[in-house]
């Protein structure tokens, strides 16, 4: 059975990320540009994934070898997507060489 | 193209499937890492996919994994989601033309609009139909509650050798980027976004940061933007 603190956090949790997640389709109707608009909806997706992916990149407690592994992985994962556009084999491929290079060289 | 074209076409279900399978492969593995890592944190393994259902945030409920094994209190961990999920007040701007009135599929849409459906989704600026969005929100939360229930399941079972398996969220990001920027205008957003943050964390650190530098980095984009004299 979850316990009690389980449950509450997860309450709690998913009314702070909905509530969040709400708030730009309550206060939409007062964005009325459509320059403002095309903005949001063209510009920006782009640029909050770049600014995502940067965290991920050089941010946490990672060691430098595990940045290796992750480098090497990112590295990969954008070869193979140029190379075939195939989402699986260019998430696939650029896992797998970051979890051999974690688990097998740096082991 | 003729009513009968359109009626053979494929169904409302088989597009958003399609349009899911950038997620399917993303999803599942790092659901499956939560799973794991939430029990191997000596958590129940039936609260891997409760958070799955009811939070639906991944790095919320990495976040939530490590601070309930460590004894957090529910408070302090829902005002730490707050803040690592107050980046996705940004994302239901894009849909705002796509989704004019509210209806309990558009509240579902708003729930479940991750930062893996906001990247597919936008990509897909063609299509305009409302119905599939809330399809490719659905679907991808299967995937994701999958995911959890199969390394919740299986996360006493794993002794190791899974070191890495949460790049795939990385990599997933990075193929959804490729496929955004199809435009010199979009190449310049993803590029000043990502010199913005990589200066915000160099500076300030990951720390608490994410937020202001999201919003410097989406300023830099609208004057950068406008200063091209696209608006």
């Amino acid at each position: 059975m979850v316990s009690q603190s389980v449950v509450v956090a997860a309450v709690l949790m998913g009314v702070a990320t909905a509530g969040v997640r709400f708030l730009p389709f309550l206060l939409g109707n007062r964005l009325s540009d459509p320059a403002l608009r095309r903005l949001f909806a063209e510009l920006f997706p782009p640029a909050v994934l770049a600014v995502l992916i940067a965290y991920m990149a050089v941010g946490g407690e990672a060691s430098a070898g595990v940045q290796v592994a992750q480098a090497a992985g990112a590295t990969v994962t954008v070869a193979a997507h140029l190379a075939f556009r195939n989402l699986l084999v260019s998430v696939g491929s650029g896992t797998a060489v970051c979890m051999l290079v974690q688990n097998l060289w740096l082991a | 193209m003729t009513d009968l074209a359109i009626a053979q076409g494929p169904s409302p279900w088989r597009r958003a499937f399609v349009l899911s399978l950038p997620i399917l492969a993303g999803y599942v593995p790092i659901g499956i890492a939560f799973g794991v890592l939430w029990v191997q944190q000596g958590l129940d393994p039936l609260g891997a996919p409760l958070l799955g259902i009811v939070v639906y945030a991944g790095a919320a409920q990495f976040m939530a994994a490590g601070m309930l094994a460590a004894g957090q209190g529910p408070l302090e961990i829902a005002l730490a989601t707050l803040v690592l999920n107050a980046r996705h007040a940004v994302y239901g701007l894009a849909f705002l033309e796509r989704l004019p009135r509210w209806s309990a599929a558009k509240a579902y849409f708003a729930f479940a609009l991750t930062d893996e459906t906001y990247a597919v989704l936008t990509a897909a600026s063609a299509e305009r139909e409302p119905g599939l969005l809330w399809r490719v929100a659905l679907l991808n939360q299967g995937y994701w509650v999958a995911g959890c229930v199969i390394g919740a399941a299986a996360g006493g079972l794993v002794s190791g050798g899974t070191q890495g398996l949460d790049f795939a969220l990385t990599a997933l990001f990075i193929v959804l980027l490729l496929e955004q920027v199809r435009s010199l205008r979009k190449g310049v957003a993803a590029a000043v976004g990502g010199a913005v943050a990589l200066a915000g964390v160099l500076a300030f650190g990951t720390a608490n940061t994410l937020l202001p530098v999201l919003a410097a980095a989406l300023v830099a984009v609208a004057l950068v933007d406008r200063r091209s004299g696209a608006w």
